[in-house]
């Protein structure tokens, strides 16, 4: 049925010509060009595909023409050019390559999760940003309240400060070394000449430091507003300052020390350093880490500066002074070994999360953007400022991030582990290089937390140095009842044995292998030692490597221990040596002993 | 008569397809051949039946080229491609089926009154 009057060959039209000059072409007359041009032009379809439309409807129309029918008749027939236009369109697009289908279908996927995902954002951000926490505890009245049983007349830190007040300015000649100026040392005149200026200041510190209880609590309110201070704010408005006194009062005493040594003022020299110990003890009158480490930094002062008095001036320290020392010091920290406080670390984790989530009445709810800020810092702002990172994904972290439930039992779960390892001896603790958080837990999807990350290698680094200072005070309680029974028997015991029950109550023991504290004669004179970091007795000598018996005074976790030990000897310094508690071994700046 | 545009979307295709199965054909022609030997019953309009062709077209049915005719004229010719006389063949199979089956219920059939 072919039409026998067509030539074969396709037609020289441009397969992208405009609509208009294929219809000008054509020749149709006005009504009909306008139908078709308004028809192709509605059909919104591709250049190529709008010039093949537009010429078959040429075609089409001109046929008509030819075969006598008029063009309002055609113009009738086509219909409506924008229905047909949305017919052709439509038929027009199945034409089209698979590729471009399956990109049209692809981006419509793309498009319809971006929606989805947008508003899920929404509902999220809403929920995230309209969300407000319930602040029910006043963890730092909590805190206060031991602190206000305390009474006025027997605070320390109101004497304290007046003696801060009452310091004059150290002189630039002795800021260098400050805390370790010595007599026969350059600058002690000076040192002399300045502690005599400060004369009333140290009369306050010791009164200060004779009272039952230091006395300084915490601001529990901002201004006049009646929502409770956050914990965090409230401690680091005092207790940095506060303990940063009283290292600088430390430092006073310990100088006062060494110029009453040189005065032979006995009485002097024990009241400065009973006044250290007390100290110690208020530093650590409240239960945060950074009252620990204080209170361990200032009896460390008290007990280096014991020791060295000892080795130097050993009769300077009559038999009384002795006495009210070592009872001054054995009961430190309850006359236990010095312990590690967690419940202002606990007090501070709850308070945060009291406002960092909702509060479904049954302990759990979710994280809001009052709080995300302060448990997951993204460090690029300050503390507690929400930078736009955080503004942008704060409201994603109820996805990603565990509710408030999950979140305090994963931190009490990391809390308790840490504590009961913390709390054992040096020599019984198993802490290994892996993740507290998933040992804690048992869980190896565990995400370290942040909390975690931050608590736990500060908290088990202060409890290694509690042990260790547990250890040198135990140290010091057994060199005051040497000195005692060499007064009374005229010569130092072959065995620390002999010292029980009279001088001490029993041997303390060793903090690295959990045996009696080493003890032996030397040229006559006794040497305390513990077994140190590879818990080897090497009969009391320090290793020789630079500053070796400070190394020595270290703790590892046992699997790192072991590879240590495997290292070639240059490698592991610290090993092949003992930690001597007394007589002090001493070194130069570089590490070279100076006590030989 | 003309047909409701429902049975048009059955018929419509296979009509297209049966005239094409003699040979080629363009546009107007097929618009002219479906009125004339449908009795204008299946006539369609330019609306539907090119919708109808790149339909077709689309699915491989038929396929298509331009020509200039002698009368200097340009015409798309449409043609069955094997999958279209296939298509063809099965249709017009289901077609018969159906026409028999409504045959069967007195609809194509003679008034039941004057059946013996």
């Amino acid at each position: 049925m072919t039409d026998p009057a067509t030539a074969a060959g396709p037609a020289p039209v441009p397969v992208r010509a405009r609509p208009a000059e294929l219809v000008a072409q054509a020749g149709l007359p006005a009504g009909v060009a306008e139908v078709v041009l308004a028809t192709a032009a509605a059909t919104r379809l591709w250049r190529s595909e709008r010039a093949d439309v537009t010429r078959e409807l040429c075609s089409h129309f001109a046929e008509g023409l030819a075969a006598g029918r008029a063009p309002v008749e055609l113009i009738a027939d086509f219909g409506d050019p924008r229905r047909v236009a949305v017919l052709i369109r439509r038929a027009k697009k199945r034409n089209r390559p698979a590729l471009w289908r399956l990109w049209v279908q692809a981006c419509k996927g793309v498009g319809a999760l971006l929606l989805v995902s947008v508003v899920l954002y929404a509902f999220l951000a809403f929920r995230y940003y309209t969300g407000s926490p319930t602040v029910a505890h006043d963890y730092a009245a909590e805190l206060n309240a031991p602190i206000a049983a305390i009474a006025e007349a027997d605070r320390a830190w109101p004497l304290y400060r007046q003696a801060v007040a009452a310091v004059p300015k150290l002189p630039d000649v002795l800021t260098a070394r400050w805390g370790r100026i010595r007599t026969g040392d350059p600058e002690w005149p000076d040192a002399v000449a300045y502690l005599e200026q400060c004369r009333a200041a140290l009369e306050l510190v010791r009164l200060g430091a004779a009272k039952p209880g230091l006395g300084a609590g915490l601001p529990t309110h901002a201004g006049t507003a009646g929502a409770p201070l956050e914990l965090d704010a409230a401690m680091s408005a005092v207790w940095p300052e506060l303990l940063s006194r009283m290292r600088q009062l430390t430092r006073l005493l310990v100088e006062d020390t060494w110029r009453a040594e040189a005065a032979n003022d006995r009485a002097g020299t024990v009241g400065d350093l009973v006044a250290i110990i007390r100290m110690a003890e208020h530093a650590r009158g409240a239960p945060f880490l950074i009252n620990d480490a204080v209170g361990v930094a200032v009896l460390d002062s008290a007990l280096q500066t014991l020791g060295e008095l000892m080795d130097r001036s050993p009769a300077l320290l009559d038999e009384a002074g002795l006495v009210a020392l070592a009872h001054r010091l054995g009961a430190f920290s309850g006359g236990g070994p010095v312990v590690v406080h967690v419940e202002g670390e606990r007090a501070l984790f709850r308070d945060m999360v009291q406002r960092s989530f909702t509060d479904d009445g049954r302990g759990d709810g979710r994280c809001i953007a009052a709080g995300s800020n302060r448990l997951y810092p993204t460090g690029s702002g300050a503390a507690g400022s929400a930078t736009m990172l955080d503004t942008l994904t704060g409201p994603l972290a109820g996805l990603v991030s565990p509710g408030r439930r999950r979140t305090v039992e994963e931190y009490e779960q990391v809390l308790s582990l840490v504590a009961t390892e913390a709390a054992k001896p040096l020599y019984a603790r198993t802490f290994e290089g892996e993740s507290v958080e998933v040992r804690a837990t048992g869980d190896r999807t565990v995400r370290p937390s942040p909390m975690g990350s931050m608590l736990v290698p500060s908290f088990i680094a202060l409890s290694t140095q509690a042990e260790l200072i547990t250890q040198r005070r135990d140290g010091a309680l057994v060199l005051i009842a040497l000195e005692l029974y060499r007064r009374a028997s005229g010569g130092y015991p072959a065995s620390l044995d002999v010292l029980v029950p009279d001088r001490l109550p029993a041997v303390p023991i060793d903090r690295f292998d959990g045996k009696p504290l080493k003890y032996r004669l030397r040229d006559g004179r006794p040497v305390l030692y513990s077994v140190g970091l590879d818990g080897v007795d090497d009969g009391g000598m320090p290793p020789p490597d630079p500053y070796g018996n400070t190394r020595a005074a270290h703790w590892l976790p046992p699997a790192q221990l072991r590879k240590m030990m495997a290292e070639p000897a240059q490698f592991r310094p610290g090993l092949g040596g003992d930690w001597v508690l007394w007589p002090p071994i001493r070194y130069d700046e570089d590490g070279k002993r100076i006590d030989e | 008569m003309r047909i409701e545009s429902e049975l048009m979307r059955g018929a419509g295709p296979l009509a297209v397809l049966k005239l094409l199965e003699r040979g080629e054909m363009y546009g107007y022609q097929l618009v002219e051949a479906l009125a004339r030997r449908t009795d204008g019953v299946l006539a369609m309009g330019q609306s539907t039946l090119y919708p109808l062709l790149y339909n077709l077209e689309a699915k491989g049915l038929i396929e298509s080229d331009w020509r200039t005719a002698d009368s200097g004229r340009e015409r798309k010719y449409y043609r069955l491609t094997a999958p279209g006389r296939k298509r063809l063949a099965a249709d017009t199979r289901q077609w018969q089926a159906l026409a028999q089956a409504m045959q069967g219920l007195g609809i194509g059939a003679a008034p039941a009154e004057a059946r013996p």
